[in-house]
């Protein structure tokens, strides 16, 4: 549904994006993740016919974002970073303004707006002004904009920001239905938690380019290696160590504790309990740890950090020259 | 969707949200209801004051366009706040994300912009004129003819464009009302500036000369609204939230697009990277770009003939920079260091017109052909008005005088300077409509590069060349000529 291919983005001498390859299947969530400044929201911008590639092309449910830009912008619903409102206006003039402009008629938006504004519970509010609207509420109505017009295909921008817990539950609840609504959905965002519980599948940018892509599984094994376990001890650890020996490679020792990594944890796991109980260690619990996006992520920005530190020291003379690719990145993050 | 339907919805929204807005409809009730009431009042206080009739009645037309143009400045306000406002609210980039086209968008703020304060201003005026003709029957109609409503009608809607064109200009430069605001003034000043001359008119009643104003007007407008255009697209608008000076970039851009030539829109990015060579310039490039630039050189073209055609009415001009006929028959002496002067001097004269060019969309560049052929047409208007025939050579003919003071040099002379202006028209239009691929500030740099290396490699030997035959060979032939 949206295939980006190369895409590089010069604003002057600022090279914004470099090379994002990314291809989002139909039904697909993908989250774009990356710090601030990274090209996440140019990279939208390309994806969204606003911003022309300078190199690279892309395409949107089968339509060039240069040379079908118009047709791009109407198969894609955009929720921009800011909610950017015209706060004279009322939530169904705005929202029936931006149908119009989509070539809905007026009976269709004023319909599809309202529909809206109750699953968002914004219907009691539907005379007030939009300058009297609390910043959720805002984000909200940005929300049901870039869903106005029924897109098969949403750019997702901080989606929940500024949003109380319950506002952004319901937020996450409508993409979730969106989801399974078969929408195509890229979402940038800072809530990892929140990519985690929506993505298929995490791009993280950093610099202009894609430095690692997956399913939150695929990262997880990538960058943190295989699933980490606790092996609590009903006495210290270290009596434990030379009976485990040769079974796991054991990570470290902590009081009566134990961590170590495995993958193969069907045949490793009771391997240790049989060892344990036969030297009278007694076992008081055997837990997987959660491993969570935001350690993923952390390795991953800080791993391109000493990537792009180990560049500069290995080459100054061409420090603004060459870009630190996404292969470089990952494999100095692995190594 | 058409665009006529996304401008008539863009307009609405707009023009509904600026009447409901009272930060701009207070100042402009107050200015399209009270201030006529309060002219009309005082002209009759006025008129008891002084007690001269007939000077107050000169003044009725100047309050009638000061009642209309004041609610109408108000276009400058709506304007800016359309276009930066929304980018400072970042509520632009929404209108940014649906289907239609920039020029849509723009000409839909454009005219939302300028209709409030317009109908104001016509409102304002309408209340005036019914007013006047009430309390001062006399007044009205002494001092209000047909032609000149019209004429006023035409100046303020004409100033208003200009006003907002000239707005969303600044705006692409800014991304802050406040930094806008400061900007205004390089439209206000000139604004101002123009309402007093017209009032000099007016009072004068030279409803010609006011003609002649709305016609520039126009002009400017167009101009203005064609610039306001090219600088209103989505690329430009975004790529400026990323906009730094940087000036070893713009020096590297530049180089690069003096090393090679590529069709105006080639990013510099897309440059092949060869090194400059001038067998390629003459034998490949400066072909191409006489190609490319077959529209300026059209635009000069006209600006030549027309110079030939208008020189006979300009004549107190050129008698003034010793242009004159009297001078026909004179033969100076062959200086050849004065050659090569009046060579520097007309090739530097162009790269100054050039760059003026910039900031007056070319109009400069032009006025150098079309002064040269004027002074030409002049003198040769003036031969035949004493008797001189185009088919008979003589002291008097304007065809001795055409193959003695002008061929001789001018042939290479006048092709050099239709050229130069050539190149300095695409500098000004570069300001206007970037090509695709262009951002305006490459265009412009693309322009300039084009024109310095053409000043440098072409011009600027064909002015030294023509200088010195004016001096070695057009001396002698004067000289037989003329004895």
């Amino acid at each position: 549904m949206i295939e980006a291919c190369n895409l590089h983005k010069f604003f002057g001498a600022f090279h914004a994006v470099r090379g994002v390859t990314l291809h989002v299947a139909p039904g697909e969530v993908v989250a774009l993740l990356g710090p601030n400044g990274a090209g996440k929201t140019t990279t939208v911008r390309m994806l969204s016919a606003i911003l022309r590639p300078s190199e690279g092309y892309a395409r949107v449910a089968g339509y060039d974002v240069v040379e079908q830009a118009r047709e791009v912008r109407r198969v894609v619903g955009l929720l921009t970073e800011f909610p950017g409102l015209y706060l004279r206006m009322r939530p169904l003039e705005y929202l029936c303004f931006f149908g119009a402009l989509q070539g809905m008629s007026a009976s269709d938006s004023a319909r599809r707006a309202e529909q809206l504004l109750r699953r968002f519970g914004l219907w009691e509010a539907r005379d007030k002004r939009l300058d009297s609207f609390s910043k959720g509420m805002k984000q909200k109505i940005a929300l049901i904009r870039a869903l106005i017009h029924d897109p098969p295909v949403l750019y997702l921008d901080e989606p929940t920001t500024a949003m109380d817990p319950h506002s952004a539950r319901q937020v996450r609840d409508a993409m979730l239905e969106l989801r399974a609504a078969k929408r195509t959905i890229l979402l940038t965002t800072h809530n990892l938690a929140e990519a985690e519980e929506l993505a298929d599948r995490i791009a993280i940018i950093r610099n202009g380019s894609i430095v690692a892509e997956g399913t939150f599984a695929q990262l997880t094994r990538q960058f943190l290696g295989a699933p980490r376990w606790e092996l609590r001890l009903g006495t210290s650890a270290q009596r434990a160590v030379a009976v485990l020996d040769g079974a796991v490679h054991i990570e470290h020792i902590d009081g009566d504790s134990i961590y170590y990594h495995t993958d193969d944890a069907r045949s490793v796991n009771p391997q240790i309990v049989a060892r344990l109980a036969d030297a009278g260690i007694p076992i008081v619990a055997l837990n997987e740890l959660p491993q969570r996006l935001e350690d993923v992520y952390l390795e991953i920005v800080a791993g391109s950090r000493r990537a792009d530190a180990a560049s500069l020291v290995e080459q100054p003379t061409q420090r603004n020259e060459a870009p630190v690719t996404g292969e470089a990145v990952a494999l100095n993050v692995e190594g | 969707m058409s665009s006529a339907h996304a401008i008539r919805i863009i307009v609405r929204r707009e023009v509904n949200d600026t009447l409901t807005d009272w930060r701009i409809l207070a100042p402009i009730f107050i200015l399209t209801f009270v201030l006529p009431q309060l002219l009309i009042a005082a002209s009759s206080v006025v008129i008891d004051f002084v007690g001269d009739r007939g000077s107050v009645i000169r003044l009725i037309p100047f309050a009638m366009l000061l009642v209309g143009f004041i609610p109408a400045s108000f276009s400058l306000i709506t304007a800016l706040e359309s276009f930066v406002g929304e980018r400072e609210r970042n509520s632009l980039e929404a209108l940014l994300a649906m289907p239609i086209s920039d020029n849509a968008l723009y000409l839909g703020k454009l005219l939302s912009a300028l209709i409030p304060p317009l109908l104001s201003s016509l409102l304002a005026m309408t209340i005036f004129g019914i007013s006047l003709r009430i309390r001062e029957p006399q007044l009205f109609f002494l001092g209000l003819t047909f032609e000149y409503l019209v004429v006023v009608l035409l100046l303020i809607l004409m100033k208003s464009v200009v006003m907002v064109a000239g707005a969303v200009i600044i705006s692409s430069h800014t991304t802050s009302i406040r930094a806008a605001n400061v900007l205004a003034s390089f439209v206000l000043l000139p604004t101002a500036a123009a309402i007093q001359l017209e009032a000099l008119l007016i009072i004068a009643r030279r409803w010609d000369v006011l003609w002649l104003a709305v016609v520039l007007l126009l002009v400017i407008a167009a101009a203005l609204t064609r610039t306001g255009m090219g600088a209103f697209n989505r690329e430009e608008i975004l790529s400026r939230e990323h906009e730094q000076l940087n000036l070893h970039h713009l020096a590297r851009t530049f180089v690069t697009f003096v090393r090679e030539y590529q069709p105006a829109g080639t990013p510099p990015e897309a440059y092949p990277g060869a090194s400059f060579s001038l067998r390629q310039f003459y034998l490949r490039d400066l072909p191409a770009l006489l190609r490319d630039y077959r529209v300026p050189l059209l635009v000069a073209l006209v600006a030549t003939v027309a110079g030939a055609l208008c020189g006979p009415f300009l004549g107190g001009f050129f008698d003034r920079i010793g242009q004159s006929p009297e001078r026909v028959g004179v033969t100076p002496e062959p200086n050849l260091a004065l050659g090569i002067f009046t060579g520097i001097a007309n090739s530097m004269r162009l790269l100054i017109t050039a760059l003026l060019a910039t900031f007056t969309f070319g109009v400069f560049s032009l006025m150098v052909p079309f002064f040269a052929f004027g002074g030409i047409g002049y003198v040769a208007g003036a031969l035949m008005t004493s008797g001189g025939d185009w088919l008979t050579l003589g002291p008097n003919s304007p065809l001795q005088f055409v193959l003695g003071y002008v061929l001789p040099h001018g042939i290479i002379e006048l092709p050099a300077a239709i050229l130069g202006a050539a190149f300095g028209v695409r500098i000004g239009a570069a300001v206007m409509a970037p090509p695709k691929g262009f951002t305006v500030g490459q265009n412009i740099l693309w322009s300039l590069a084009q024109f310095g290396k053409v000043w440098l490699l072409v011009l600027l030997p064909m002015f030294l060349l023509a200088g010195i035959v004016q001096q070695l060979i057009t001396t002698r032939i004067l000289a037989v000529l003329y004895g």
